[in-house]
């Protein structure tokens, strides 16, 4: 479990309807005999992604799949996986924090 | 406020017209020194902080506390904290979700419907009940700070047995004991007092234990209750009833003295919903014709705010004047002098109206009041109409200063043997004349429940913790009889007992919890085997259906004789708070720390009197003055009120508590100690004696000043037709593109808010809602005087007219969010700036706190924690926060968002079901609290929204337009119903 600093606010739901996995930001906790953090978390980290979901977007049916590996079209795949889900690119400092 | 104020010199001023139009003191008109000073730096009086020795100490008490918190690292570090998830989930608890549950506050026993957000079972803030008959969804300021209330470190935590902690067990023993003691005789020596009781399943075991005991008494005594309307209706009908109002019925509304949109009146949500949408409903259509109001009153109310025509008069001569109407009118009502001239014009109005027409008597009138105003209504045909009738909410109604009388009387006497205290106060708020403590100390055994081991429990051998609301199983009546079941929340976080607890152990049914006794009593009722899901739906719903009391028509109204004139010379008013009410909940900072609505003082009381009868004392405001009736005294500092009457001096009750809490002990006075149970609102021959000055205040009223020429703007609806878009005059109107700066389009959302001055009364829900619903810290009475109160919303006060007698309005200013804001161009470190559904962010983490922005900050809505106010030691606070929004920490500058914790919760529905935000679905903390839908958020890009709808209005205008800084906050303007035929009275 990851523990954000008190003024990020953080939504799970919205990110699993959109085709964010478990394991993009988990990492693979089915192999974790203890659980550790494979992100830094810092907000770096967080906003690569909101400028640029595509990169990490995928279907709807592989979000909880811990095996899943981005294919080698994923950029194309994203673009379209966007467009579908209507994913968008938010940026606006109220998204997180307030 | 040092400067000694010339009151003449002010008037001058006035009438000349070479003062401002609005003003907010008499500072401003003055022009003094204190009034530039917050001109010209929005924080002054900012070095002594470091020069004076007490602030510097405060500073390093303030300073050494918040580092003791963050541990030996120089900076700030997160405290570690633990997650523990459930191991057994509990159904539909989603971790990070709120769930809201139906229950009912209480205030003087009457129920308000509210719905609770709890966090993982955390009860965090207070919404009002849609479904409930007054409540409508809206709230007050009482409701929405009973959640701080809950939390409060200073409630009473333990059973106390001679000022020693015990055990509940322990009273139990000593309950029985007292119960068999008095069972030997019938129960005779026995007493319980209460405070109104409106609750079925409570009433029913009161009695239950007299039908067992018939030679024990119950008593009740409620300090603010409804003695006046109680005794009215038995003199007017020969019988108690209940009497309700329906503002939308009524065109012409008559109040003698009765400030029916204050939150102590019962029904006063459903009453300030009903009075503030008809007046909307016809600004907006433009042909319906508004209700018009006359007040007749004392001391400035919000009620009188929002009149036509306000007549300011002593309090007892508000008879005088409403015989006088009743006699336009053709009626028997013989009466003496009263200060209005057109009372003919009045009764013209009212009766052309009849049917539509009210009068309404107020609470602290006396009875011959209200069966003049009963009697008026029915001559007028309103009765029936505008004016129905029920039977009392109350479950045994009394006369409860008889009843306290009748205690007192026996206790003196030695005729009682044991005393239990149900809630209340009666140490502190009974009658100073009937010397109830004396009485008290010759009981032998005394019980004292209640939240605070207060003034009372402290004469109490025994003292047990109240359950608050939110910790207990209940039930009670609203002011139209309607039943709500009271559920809890949490567990009690003190070991509470509910009233049910404690008598349940004087009926031989310890063993028996408060949800069996209130639930068994309702399956007894209903009789039929679909109880289970009877009680599941009144619990879901919040109220049980179909409870309100039917109408009843009541026989011709009779009036009694005149009591005898008031004398002459100067009289006292007693009255409640504005904000603390009759100190129940003195010990809430929310509360202690809203601003009086007339004069927007905090932390205090004062004794209230008009300019000319300060002149005629020669008294200041910050003097403190004895006053003294009937051989008793109490010393108080003098406030000067503009719309005082004049030869009239306002004191309110909830101050001078001794045993309140950390927050309210030692400040202010009692007014109790001068009430007596004759003259329990108002009274003649008071003497008033100066005894020194200096004493200085913590108002509001001159910080944060806009210097605008118009902040409000006004008209009648006769001049609104003629020119419609009066609220935005050539000089002050922007055209829509006037701008250097690259034109921003919003093709999402666009958000925005409209807050219509027609139907904003000025009550003050939305910032109590907006506190806690963002956490808003409060900072203590010293920094409020420099100007510092952390409230998002505010709500300025503005006086147009002359000095004694102006008109009052009021003005809720949340943050415009500008498109071309101010603030976010001067931020050196992007600390606030623009999202692209035009929110203007401010990001805690980001800001270094240079008040850059709040100096450049033309609507002054900026607020900078120059301390560490929010409390981070207080375990029992971290309850009460609410986890969707950061607590913000010392050197941060904060302001409203539009709540965007709503916002981005309604966003993240909505996308997950693949939709756009529906009109309606965010409603922010003060929208959603507020009882006269004055304030509404929305889309502005969505042609369809009530946003869209309300700012189309031709009566919209911006504050501070000319500026162009783009408002997305827009208000429309108060639009005024006045009689043509009356002049000002």
């Amino acid at each position: 479990m990851y523990d954000l600093p008190d003024f990020v606010y953080f939504d799970h739901s919205i990110h699993v309807y959109k085709g964010i996995g478990c394991s993009t930001c988990h990492g693979r906790v089915d192999l974790m005999p203890l659980t550790y953090k494979v992100n830094t978390l810092y907000m770096q980290w967080c906003v690569e992604c909101h400028r640029n979901p595509a990169k990490y977007v995928r279907p709807r049916e592989e979000v909880f799949n811990m095996t899943y590996k981005a294919p080698g079209n994923q950029m194309e795949l994203g673009r379209r996986l966007m467009a579908e889900y209507k994913v968008q690119s938010l940026t606006d400092c109220v998204t997180c924090h307030r | 406020m040092g400067t000694t104020i010339n009151f003449d010199e002010l008037r001058r001023r006035l009438t000349e017209g070479s003062g401002t139009r609005y003003w907010r003191g008499f500072e401003e008109v003055a022009d003094t020194p204190e009034f530039r000073a917050f001109v010209e730096d929005e924080f002054p009086n900012r070095t002594p902080d470091w020069n004076s020795p007490s602030s510097r100490r405060r500073f390093l008490t303030l300073m050494g506390a918040s580092l003791a918190f963050a541990g030996a690292s120089a900076c700030t570090k997160q405290p570690k904290e633990v997650i523990v998830p459930y191991v057994r989930q509990p159904e539909e608890y989603v971790p990070g979700k709120a769930m809201f549950y139906a229950s009912a506050f209480c205030r003087a026993g009457i129920a308000k419907g509210v719905l609770v957000e709890s966090h993982l079972g955390r009860p965090t803030k207070v919404e009002g009940n849609p479904d409930h008959p007054e409540s409508l969804g809206a709230t007050d300021i009482d409701m929405q700070a009973s959640v701080l209330t809950l939390y409060d470190p200073d409630r009473s935590q333990t059973v106390t047995h001679d000022g020693g902690i015990s055990v509940w067990g322990s009273m139990i023993t000593a309950l029985a004991s007292a119960r068999e003691e008095a069972g030997l005789k019938k129960g005779a020596g026995f007493r319980i007092l209460s405070g109104t009781v409106t609750s079925p399943t409570l009433a029913a075991q009161i009695q239950e234990f007299l039908t067992a005991f018939p030679e024990a008494r119950w008593h009740q005594w409620e300090p603010c209750g409804a003695l006046a309307e109680y005794r009215g209706s038995v003199a007017a009908f020969g019988a108690p009833l209940n009497t309700l109002y329906h503002f939308d019925r009524a065109s012409r509304i008559v109040s003698l003295d009765a400030d029916f949109l204050y939150w102590t009146t019962p029904g006063s949500l459903r009453y300030m919903r009903d009075y503030s949408t008809s007046r909307r409903k016809a600004a907006e259509s433009g042909t319906a014709e508004a209700p018009r109001l006359y007040v007749a009153e004392s001391t400035p109310s919000i009620t009188g705010g929002m009149a036509e025509h306000r007549f300011r008069m002593r309090a007892g001569e508000v008879e005088a004047f409403a015989a006088a109407l009743a006699r336009e009118l053709k009626m028997d009502a013989p009466g003496g002098a009263h200060p209005v001239s057109s009372v003919a014009a009045i009764a013209k109005d009212l009766d052309s109206h009849r049917g539509a027409g009210m009068v309404i008597a107020g609470a602290f009138q006396p009875p011959r009041v209200h069966a003049i105003a009963h009697a008026m209504n029915q001559v007028l045909g309103n009765a029936g109409k505008t004016v129905t009738y029920t039977d009392r909410v109350e479950a045994n109604p009394a006369d409860q200063l008889a009843s306290l009388t009748e205690l007192v009387q026996d206790m003196r006497s030695g005729a009682v043997s044991a005393l239990l205290i149900l809630g209340g106060n009666p140490v502190y708020d009974a009658p100073a004349d009937l010397g109830f403590l004396g009485a008290m100390q010759k009981v032998k055994t005394r019980f004292h429940a209640g939240l605070y081991s207060n003034e009372t429990a402290a004469w109490c051998q025994w003292h047990v913790p109240e359950a608050h609301y939110l910790e207990s199983w209940s039930d009670a009546r609203a002011w139209d009889g309607t039943v709500s079941i009271i559920q809890p929340l949490i567990e009690p976080i003190y070991g509470g007992k509910t009233f049910h607890d404690v008598m349940n152990v004087l009926l031989n049914h310890g063993d028996r919890s408060s949800h069996d006794t209130v639930s068994g009593y309702w399956r007894a009722r209903r009789g039929t085997p679909d109880f289970d899901d009877y009680w599941r739906i009144s619990l879901h719903d919040g109220v049980i259906a179909g409870t309100a009391f039917p109408e009843k028509t009541p026989p011709a109204a009779k009036i009694p004789a005149p009591s005898p004139a008031p004398a002459r010379g100067l009289e006292v008013v007693f009255r409640p708070d504005p904000t603390i009410g009759d100190g129940a909940f003195s010990n809430n900072s929310w509360l202690q720390e809203l601003p009086k609505q007339q004069n927007t003082m905090t932390w205090d009381n004062a004794v209230w009197m008009s300019p000319k009868t300060a002149q005629s004392l020669q008294a200041n405001t910050g003097d403190t003055v004895q006053l003294t009736l009937d051989g008793r005294s109490v010393k108080g500092p003098v406030w000067v009120q503009a719309g005082q009457a004049d030869d009239s001096i306002t004191i309110h009750f909830g101050y001078g508590r001794t045993r309140a809490g950390r927050v309210a002990n030692r400040i202010g006075f009692n007014a109790y100690a001068l009430r007596t149970g004759s003259a329990p609102w108002h009274s003649p021959g008071v003497a008033v004696s100066r005894v020194s000055g200096g004493y200085s205040f913590a108002t509001r009223q001159i910080a944060q000043t806009m210097e605008e020429r118009d902040p409000f703007r006004v008209a009648t609806f006769g001049e609104y037709h003629k020119d419609p878009g009066f609220a935005r005059p050539e000089e002050k109107r922007v055209e829509e593109q006037t701008t250097l700066f690259p034109i921003l389009e919003y093709r999402g959302y666009k958000w925005g808010m409209s807050i219509d001055l027609t139907a904003c009364t000025g009550c003050e829900a939305c910032m109590v809602a907006c506190q806690a619903e963002n956490n808003i810290a409060i900072v203590g009475k010293e920094e409020v005087a420099k100007g510092r109160h952390m409230n998002w919303i505010r709500v300025d006060r503005y006086f147009s007219g002359p000095l004694d007698d102006p008109e009052i309005y009021y003005q809720p200013v949340p943050c415009m969010h500008c498109e071309y804001a101010h603030c976010e161009l001067v931020c050196p470190v992007a600390a606030t700036v623009h999202s692209a559904e035009g929110l203007n962010e401010m990001v805690y983490n980001r800001c270094v706190g240079t008040r850059y922005c709040s100096n450049n900050c033309p609507y002054k809505v900026r607020r900078f924690n120059f301390y560490l106010y929010s409390d981070w030691n207080t375990r029992s606070l971290y309850g009460v926060r609410n986890p969707d929004v950061t607590v913000r920490s010392r050197g941060v500058m904060e302001k409203c968002s539009y709540c965007i914790q709503r916002i981005s919760r309604a966003k993240i529905e909505a996308e997950k079901q693949d939709r756009q935000v529906r009109d309606g679905e965010i409603l922010t903390a003060c929208q959603q609290a507020c009882p006269a839908q004055a304030i509404v958020f929305g889309d502005l890009n969505d042609p369809k929204s009530e946003l869209t709808r309300r700012a189309g209005q031709k009566r919209k205008y911006a504050l501070l337009e000319e500026l162009n800084t783009r408002p997305r906050t827009t208000y429309l303007a108060r639009l005024r119903n006045p009689n043509p035929d009356l002049e000002k009275g």
